[in-house]
């Protein structure tokens, strides 16, 4: 009782030397407690994700007289939404009642020629008719939609459809038996060859996705932070450590009281977060930068989690708060914990993701070594550079002129601590470029060849194919041109216009001639038309085209979705844009972006924490040195030869470790490897840690101009 | 004429409404060591960071070597403790980064000094302290005692030096260490050449002292 009566005056003593530790304490406890809470909640939303999909997987036939439902997903994508599938129910004769062929979400399927929207779809203003197909009642979601339990999140795309009236899905070509979904929405979350997943991007990332991204991008920041918020200083904090100490207590007891201390403070930070978490943000259903909406309580999970998760980092802080010293102790003892072997985890981080690329492309440890590597460097970090920090020290006191010769010697000796603010400068330099590769990848997609040009094209095809299927969708879509295809004896695809009049009609490039007089395409216009659509233009009537395939072109614009309502009544129809396209979106692209960004806050945070230790330390130093005679300025110079070259230090290992993630990355096509905009960005966020440095520099010179 | 190493006139320190020193009159000649004493809180430090350019005085005049050090800017009174004055404090504050000669030479470096010659002024000031075997050792190899004769070997270690101003020198210390100590500190400001001033509640290091300043009865004859 004693020891929390200290540790309660000691964690809220009025003493204004308290101040900043309670200020760093609890601000951390708040922090990372949040983060705690919130990296539990994505790994619950994406588990909860990873269990939908494993219910909309179904199951396969393992013969043909097992197969209950046949099945052909076509993706689809829509302008400002993103490409989702379109799945294609066809249910075996005397299985149109089975219960094992009804989707998740949805109470029966849907009639023929009948499709189900997903919610996502619908609150965009989107309609089966939309698509050439009738509206079904069967969804379980409001309004007829696929219920909740049949989707990912609230938002995304997706569409259940079945073949109009008298037609099927064909047979042979790539249409995929099936025994039905799984009884259990577990049952095939490990993805394994019993299940057919049919899923474009998912917009919540995959359970391992999301655990690699909250350890790296949550936790590990939030552990760097929570350390140094643990250990903040505090000139009343350890005078009472030593007092005890000298007064007899045992060491024990000593660390029980400043662990009460630091409970006290961390508990002062994790309760508002906690209670923030309970109300509201557990509650969210969208999240800053990415596009989907979750399902309400997606990221909530049990409250003895959530207390477990607090007590968990409270106690963290305590056990950080209270590893080491108590009492004061030699500078060079402090020196000897720093050996150049702590350098060695950082090389280890490295060689993990050199290997990757090496292994069989067949290798299931390509990606975990990668990964590997990433968290690896990112922890390391902090542990190689004092090594590195008090090499560079030994050399900078060599060195002639007086100031850096003393920051050398204080860098050489205390580099487990001087380096601290820098690490955090590596450890945002190497985030901010590791996740831009990353997330450039994601948001990268290939050029559109026919961006520029004044028509949109379409490769389609659909399945069950009758004669006169492409005269109806002709006579129905008055705004395209529905040309029939034909394979070509070299295996390109022909694409025969009735005219040249119908040719121009569409297709009329600037300076170029389309037909000669004599009603033949010319050359010119030939490789144009063919380095636009990957097709050959004649003019004249087919002679043996592909009865399930066309060539469509509409004005600049059309979408897929115009082209899908022209083929209404056709099954399964694939599209294929060839040109005049907008850009797809990549969702998971955004959750890169919000981790990306809240690490950077958290190190960001951590790093001005950090150089607020170090401006602390250094006003105790100040007034020793200006004892002695030495000069404000000389001081300052000296402050900041120790500050500035860890920095120097870190910022390079840095950057380096993002580079070699970019390089091996893209060796296994998970990075992007433009050294330049890796390195812009990087610059950019070296550049943000130097001005929080001067910024920090400047507050303190400030403080420390009106105490003297 | 007898050479003033330190003259103070009318000095008066204030904080706030309190009064601490007023009307204090104060002078030593070369070679001549003085010690005040008095009960805490009777302004000998305060005294003594007026004297070393730390503070101004409220009012009044103190002049170091012929330097009016209370008209100066912080920055030359900066140059004048770093040059002219010789510190020693009750906690010697070394540099743990640093070894002994070091820590010694510390000040000659920062004032461009070469090295080598900065050293060996440092060693020469060990050396006159008894310590110069012990010029390579890190801080915490020797011994409290050991600790303060380095810290007056810093404070003595410039030629130039003309006041030594000391703060309880020897609170730290035992009986022993202490009296060796503060003969150390008197002979070798008098080998130097240099005047001190030695705050301290040891009697022993007042009688060994020219004179002795009682801050207490001053004060009180001033108010009265």
């Amino acid at each position: 009782m004693t020891t929390v009566k200290l540790g309660w005056r000691l964690a809220f003593s009025g003493d204004v030397r308290q101040r900043w530790r309670q200020v760093s304490v609890v601000l951390a406890g708040f922090a990372v407690t949040v983060m705690v809470l919130l990296a539990l909640g994505m790994l619950q939303m994406a588990q909860e994700s990873d269990s939908r999909i494993a219910a909309r997987s179904p199951l396969w036939a393992s013969g043909p007289g097992d197969a209950r439902l046949y099945l052909s997903t076509r993706g689809l994508t829509l302008a400002g939404f993103g490409q989702f599938p379109v799945v294609w129910l066809d249910p075996v004769a005397g299985h149109e009642n089975a219960p094992a062929i009804v989707p998740p979400g949805l109470s029966r399927l849907p009639g023929p020629g009948e499709a189900v929207l997903s919610q996502g779809l619908v609150e965009h203003g989107w309609t089966a008719e939309d698509f050439g197909l009738r509206s079904s009642t069967a969804g379980e979601g409001p309004g007829g939609a696929i219920g909740s339990i049949g989707l990912s999140t609230e938002s995304e795309g997706w569409i259940y459809a079945r073949p109009a009236p008298g037609r099927s899905l064909g047979t042979g070509g790539a249409l995929l038996a099936f025994r039905g979904y799984p009884e259990s929405e577990k049952a095939g979350i490990s993805g394994g060859d019993d299940f057919g997943r049919f899923e474009t991007i998912p917009e919540v990332p995959r359970s391992s996705a999301t655990a690699l991204g909250v350890v790296w991008m949550l936790l590990a920041p939030a552990v760097f932070l929570l350390f140094g918020g643990a250990r903040a200083m505090s000139s009343v904090r350890d005078a009472r450590a030593q007092t005890l100490w000298r007064l007899g207590v045992a060491s024990g007891r000593v660390r029980l009281l400043l662990a009460t201390e630091t409970v006290l403070l961390a508990m002062a930070g994790a309760l508002p977060a906690i209670v923030l978490w309970v109300f509201m943000l557990s509650r969210v259903t969208r999240v800053p930068l990415t596009v989907a909406t979750l399902k309400p309580g997606a990221l909530s999970y049990p409250l003895w989690m959530a207390v477990s998760a607090v007590l968990v980092t409270v106690l963290a802080a305590a056990v950080f708060a209270t590893v080491g010293r108590i009492r004061d102790r030699s500078i060079s003892r402090d020196a000897r914990t720093v050996r150049p072997w702590h350098a060695i985890p950082l090389v280890v981080a490295f060689a993990m993701m050199a290997i990757g690329p090496w292994l069989s492309p067949t290798s299931g440890l390509r990606l975990p070594l990668l990964f590997g590597g990433l968290l690896l460097t990112f922890a390391a970090l902090p542990m190689a550079l004092p090594a590195l920090v008090a090499q560079l020290g030994t050399q900078l006191g060599r060195s002639s002129r007086p100031a850096i010769w003393l920051a050398g010697r204080r860098l050489a000796l205390r580099s487990a601590n001087l380096a601290r603010p820098a690490a955090m400068v590596g450890a945002l330099v190497f985030v901010a470029g590791a996740a831009f590769a990353l997330y450039d990848r994601l948001v990268a997609t290939e050029e559109n060849f026919g961006s520029n040009t004044s028509f949109a094209a379409f490769n389609v095809s659909w399945r069950d194919a009758r004669p006169g299927d492409l005269t109806a969708v002709k006579s129905l879509a008055s705004s395209l041109a529905v040309l029939p295809v034909e394979a070509a004896q070299d295996g390109s695809q022909r694409v025969p216009f009735n005219s040249c009049a119908e040719l121009q009609r569409w297709v009329h490039p600037p300076r170029i001639r389309q037909c000669t007089a004599d009603n033949i395409v010319t050359r010119e216009f030939s490789s144009y038309f063919a380095s636009m659509t990957r097709s050959t233009p004649v003019i004249g009537t087919s002679r043996n085209a592909d009865p399930a395939a066309a060539f469509v072109i509409g004005s600049f614009g059309t979408t897929e979705q115009d082209v899908m309502k022209a083929f209404a009544g056709r099954p399964a129809v694939n599209i294929n844009p060839i040109g005049g396209l907008s850009k797809t979106r990549n969702p998971q692209a955004g959750w890169m972006l919000a981790g990306w960004t809240l690490a950077s806050l958290l190190l960001t945070t951590a790093l001005i924490r950090e150089i607020g230790d170090r401006g602390l330390s250094s006003m105790r130093d100040i007034p020793h040195l200006l004892r002695l005679g030495l000069t404000r300025k000389q001081i300052d110079q000296s402050y900041r030869w120790s500050l500035l070259p860890p920095v120097a230090v870190a910022i390079p290992i840095g950057f380096a470790g993002a580079v070699f993630f970019a390089l091996l990355g893209y060796e296994l096509g998970v990075t992007i490897n433009n050294l330049g905009r890796i390195a812009l960005v990087a610059g950019i966020a070296s550049g943000i840690a130097l001005a929080t440095f001067a910024a920090v520099f400047a507050i303190q010179h400030r403080i420390a101009d009106l105490t003297e | 004429m007898v050479e003033l190493m330190l003259s103070v006139r009318e000095l008066g320190i204030s904080y706030g409404a309190t009064i601490v020193l007023s009307g204090l009159d104060l002078s030593l000649a070369r070679g001549e060591a003085v010690a005040v004493m008095g009960p805490s809180g009777s302004g000998k430090s305060s005294l003594l960071a007026c004297v070393t350019g730390m503070m101004l005085p409220t009012h009044g005049r103190v002049e170091v070597a012929g330097h009016v050090v209370s008209e100066m800017k912080a920055s030359a009174r900066t140059s004048i403790r770093r040059t002219t004055l010789g510190l020693v404090f009750q906690d010697p504050d070394l540099l743990p980064e640093l070894n002994v000669e070091e820590n010694v030479a510390l000040t000659l470096l920062f004032d461009g000094y070469r090295r080598d010659r900065a050293l060996a002024q440092a060693r020469q000031a060990l050396a006159d302290v008894g310590l110069e075997e012990h010029a390579a050792k890190r801080t915490d190899e020797i011994s409290g005692g050991q600790a303060q004769r380095v810290a007056l070997a810093r404070a003595l270690v410039r030629p130039e030096m003309s006041l030594l101003v000391a703060d309880e020198p020897t609170a730290s210390l035992d009986a022993a260490n202490a009296h060796k100590m503060i003969d150390l500190l008197l002979a070798r400001t008098r080998a130097v050449g240099a005047a001190a001033l030695i705050a301290t509640h040891d009697r022993a290091v007042a009688e060994a002292c020219d004179r002795v300043l009682m801050i207490r009865e001053l004060a009180a004859e001033v108010a009265s």
